[in-house]
């Protein structure tokens, strides 16, 4: 996964991969699946600059990702793995580019990685198993300690033949870092002492497996080079402490200079590096300031006022459930003065998603010829002509849409609100942020084939007659100034959206960090021990549910526990909403499936799904109670 | 209405780009000079009125008692890493019989990560003599900004003219050393 901004990324941010952990939680079967469909890659004459900037490059020239790669510290290759055979081939057909200097040359890896691991020490689930246990005996989750001290001495391993070749053992530690990622351990401390190390290589990875890591042992190793840590630059951007004792880095030291020149280099390597070798180098309190957005309260949803929140939330639903099925019932909204324009921000940062089937997310090519971003088009007359005002006009802009899908009633989370009162015609602002699919082009391309580019900046519009363009996710921000009508109707004066390129990780989410040690919290206790309510839900989307606490009744002592939850249906859900989920199914004998249903028609909020229940009683199946 | 139908939304992006750049100066540059923190944090914003409506990552701003809403932003504003704001795209109504144009825009925004804070002061104890006072820029953020502005924009764009401020991250980058 390469993070991408507007044009050429480059530099260290661009390879994040996709085991670091902090992805969200189908993570595994996304894992799973890369492993199943990599293919892995050799690359030579990269050495002109660093394998990330190879590998960005690749990314750049080729448009092929290169993922999970690491330099063979014994042959200098750098290796990693393609999604497909045929981006494999073409990868290939690049042998000869130049990059640095040199002539880089691609060729087809013929080992996996578990092969790898077996030839040497036989049958590779065999290897893994003896890695997993292994890493499980060396972790402490009390102080959440990976000790990985000595591991050549470990009785345990050294019994299997690990460490008989040189090969294996530079193999081991990107082995262990893979699969200590898989098992999604919580490690805050990671000691890797008394293990030889004369570089960083065969570890690289602890940083894609572990970016949060706050603390780190290197001591009595065999490095000496003060660059070392370059590896890892920017990469561990949660380092709090260090420990370098015992390297010949540190022990042959010739003047205070020199010690001075270790710490300015592994302070610019790690911006959150606070103590090395029990010195403290930077003020904790000021820098966590520094390095902290001002604004440090958030929420997913914003509602000035109880009455706005009910406005605004039934708006929405509705809204959103007639774009996606019929807009032609949404013109009732609309009225003579009504305006609406679309613009297309394409060059908004995403990341590119290299697993999931979830391309085509940066086609614009419904958008682009009705697009207003109005720092792109010049013409007086386009500017003019590119907002939509009163019913005719708007349904016309709507049918050249394409047809979507948006969850908002079935993935709330995955949507922001903002809504506030627009005083100046007594009526309100609603902002929705989110994504939504592609279902199937717009009802009405009569414009698509016509589009003339209007500005000189507008190289897009290149769209050939029997090109077909390609249906996929993309992200959207629209503002609605919505005005109250006669009959408690409601009317758009203003609809303005925006059309982005699809990002999943959504900047409003809850830190997964912390959403993921709510899961571990939640599944270390004992299947049978019902988790009392949390007394204030999380801080995030606290705008939009009420606290559990308040809610009358207690869950009766027999029935279904958070714990009885479905491991997949608990990932999704926050511990407040796993309550939630558990109380409604409770106390309305529905099935989990329906239960689920219910509470998220009703945003999760206690009172709504009882008031729903109620209303659909009659009307639901009777497979919709549990038996 | 007949506003409507000729193009009035020339002088919005020239006055757009400045509402960005007001949020981005940093103390001492070499194009600015401030003779106190009070005067460089004031210039944050300063096209929003005093009392604007402003919601940053759906949480609203607050002023303390005695205090205006405008304030309360300068004051976190200027408690967060120098910025860098560029503007994407962006799109308006003026909305007939309000004298306001809606505005919703669409931006990228990047954090200095050097460890030094907008008034350029570093946590570091032992100063490091190789490092420049430039910013380490981060990767870029997403955000999505909707205004509220008077219609008075067309002519001065350099009065209190903003009535609402809606600032929201919509991508946030996974190798970022800011919290947000």
């Amino acid at each position: 996964m390469s993070y991408r901004g507007r044009g050429r990324g480059g530099g260290y941010h661009n390879n994040y991969n996709n085991n670091n952990g902090r992805n969200n939680y189908n993570h595994q079967n996304v894992d799973s699946y890369v492993t199943q469909n990599s293919i892995p890659i050799e690359i030579m004459g990269w050495n002109g600059a660093s394998s990330e900037e190879c590998i960005n490059f690749i990314s750049r020239k080729c448009k092929i990702v290169v993922m999970n790669h690491s330099v063979d510290s014994n042959t200098g290759i750098l290796k990693g793995y393609v999604k497909t055979q045929d981006q494999a081939n073409e990868l290939l057909n690049w042998s000869g580019v130049k990059f640095a200097g040199q002539s880089l040359k691609f060729t087809k890896g013929t080992n996996s990685f578990s092969n790898k691991m077996s030839q040497s020490s036989g049958n590779s689930s065999n290897t893994i198993e003896v890695i997993t246990q292994f890493i499980k005996s060396r972790y402490q989750p009390d102080i959440k300690l990976l000790n990985l001290s000595s591991v050549k001495h470990d009785p345990q391993l050294t019994s299997q033949g690990f460490f008989n070749s040189i090969s294996t053992s530079s193999k081991f530690f990107p082995a262990l870092m893979k699969i200590a990622g898989e098992i999604k351990l919580d490690v805050v401390s990671v000691d890797l002492s008394g293990n030889e190390l004369t570089d960083l290589s065969s570890i690289s990875t602890l940083a894609v497996t572990f970016p949060l890591l706050q603390n780190l042992s290197l001591q009595n190793n065999n490095l000496s080079r003060i660059k070392v840590f370059e590896t890892w630059k920017r990469k561990l951007n949660f380092l709090r402490e260090l420990l370098l004792r015992g390297n010949p880095l540190m022990n042959n030291v010739s003047s205070p200079s020199d010690v001075e020149n270790i710490k300015f280099e592994v302070m610019r390597a790690f911006p959150r590096l606070i103590v090395v070798d029990g010195e403290i180098l930077r003020n904790e309190q000021a820098l966590n300031e520094t390095l902290s957005f001002g604004f440090t309260d958030k929420s997913s949803m914003f509602f000035q006022d109880e009455e706005i929140r009910n406005m605004a939330t039934n708006f929405i639903s509705n809204y959103l459930k007639l774009w996606d099925s019929n807009r032609a019932d949404l013109m009732v909204l609309y009225q003579a003065e009504s305006q609406f324009s679309m613009q297309v921000d394409s060059s908004h940062p995403y990341i590119i998603e290299t697993n999931a089937n979830s391309n085509n997310g940066t086609d614009f090519g419904y958008y682009l010829s009705n697009s207003r971003n109005l720092t792109r088009v010049s013409s007086a007359k386009a500017r003019v002509s590119r907002v939509a005002i009163g019913q005719e006009q708007i349904f016309k802009s709507f049918s050249q849409l394409p047809k979507t899908n948006h969850e908002i009633l079935t993935k709330p989370e995955n949507f922001s609100v903002e809504s506030y009162r627009f005083p100046q015609l007594n009526g309100i602002m609603i902002s929705i942020h989110g994504s939504f699919e592609e279902l199937a082009k717009p009802d009405n391309t009569e414009g698509l084939q016509t589009s003339i580019p209007t500005g000189p900046r507008n190289k897009f519009n290149n769209h050939q007659k029997h090109k077909t363009i390609p249906l996929g996710k993309k992200s959207f921000d629209r503002t609605l100034v919505v005005i109250p009508g006669p009959n408690g109707a409601m009317i758009v004066a203003s609809d303005l959206l925006l059309i982005r390129p699809y990002s999943s990780l959504d900047a409003w989410k809850q830190p997964q960090l912390a959403q993921q040690q709510q899961q571990q919290q939640q599944q270390q206790l004992p299947p049978h021990v019902n988790t009392p309510p949390p007394s204030a839900p999380p801080s995030s989307g606290s705008a939009t549910i009420p606290p559990v606490s308040g809610i009358p009744g207690a869950i009766p002592g027999h029935g279904p526990s958070v714990a009885d939850l479905p491991a997949e249906v608990k990932a999704s859900l926050n511990p407040v909403y796993q309550e939630l989920l558990v109380r409604i199914i409770v106390e309305t004998k529905l099935t989990l499936q329906y239960g689920l249903m219910l509470c998220e028609q009703s945003h999760w909020d206690y009172q709504q799904c009882i008031v729903n229940f109620k209303n659909s009683m009659a009307s639901l199946p009777r497979e919709a109670y549990a038996p | 209405m007949s506003q409507i139908h000729q193009d009035i939304t020339q002088p919005i992006e020239p006055f757009l780009k400045k509402f960005l750049n007001s949020l981005d100066i940093q103390y001492a540059s070499t194009s600015s000079q401030y003779p106190n923190v009070e005067a460089y944090a004031t210039q944050f914003g300063k096209a929003l009125k005093p009392s604007s409506a402003i919601i940053i990552n759906g949480a609203p701003v607050i002023p303390a008692a005695n205090s205006q809403a405008k304030l309360e932003f300068q004051k976190k504003w200027l408690q967060s890493p120098l910025s860098f704001h560029q503007l994407n795209s962006y799109d308006c109504h003026l909305i007939p019989g309000t004298g306001t144009f809606i505005i919703n825009l669409s931006a990228k925004v990047r954090f200095d990560e050097s460890g030094r804070n907008r008034l350029g002061e570093s946590a570091d104890i032992i100063p490091d003599p190789q490092r420049t006072t430039r910013p380490l820029w981060g990767s870029w953020f997403g955000v999505n900004i909707t205004l509220v502005v008077d219609q008075t924009v067309m002519t001065n764009d350099e009065a209190e003219i903003i009535n609402s401020l809606n600032y929201r991250f919509t991508f946030k980058p996974e190798d970022t050393v800011i919290k947000i």
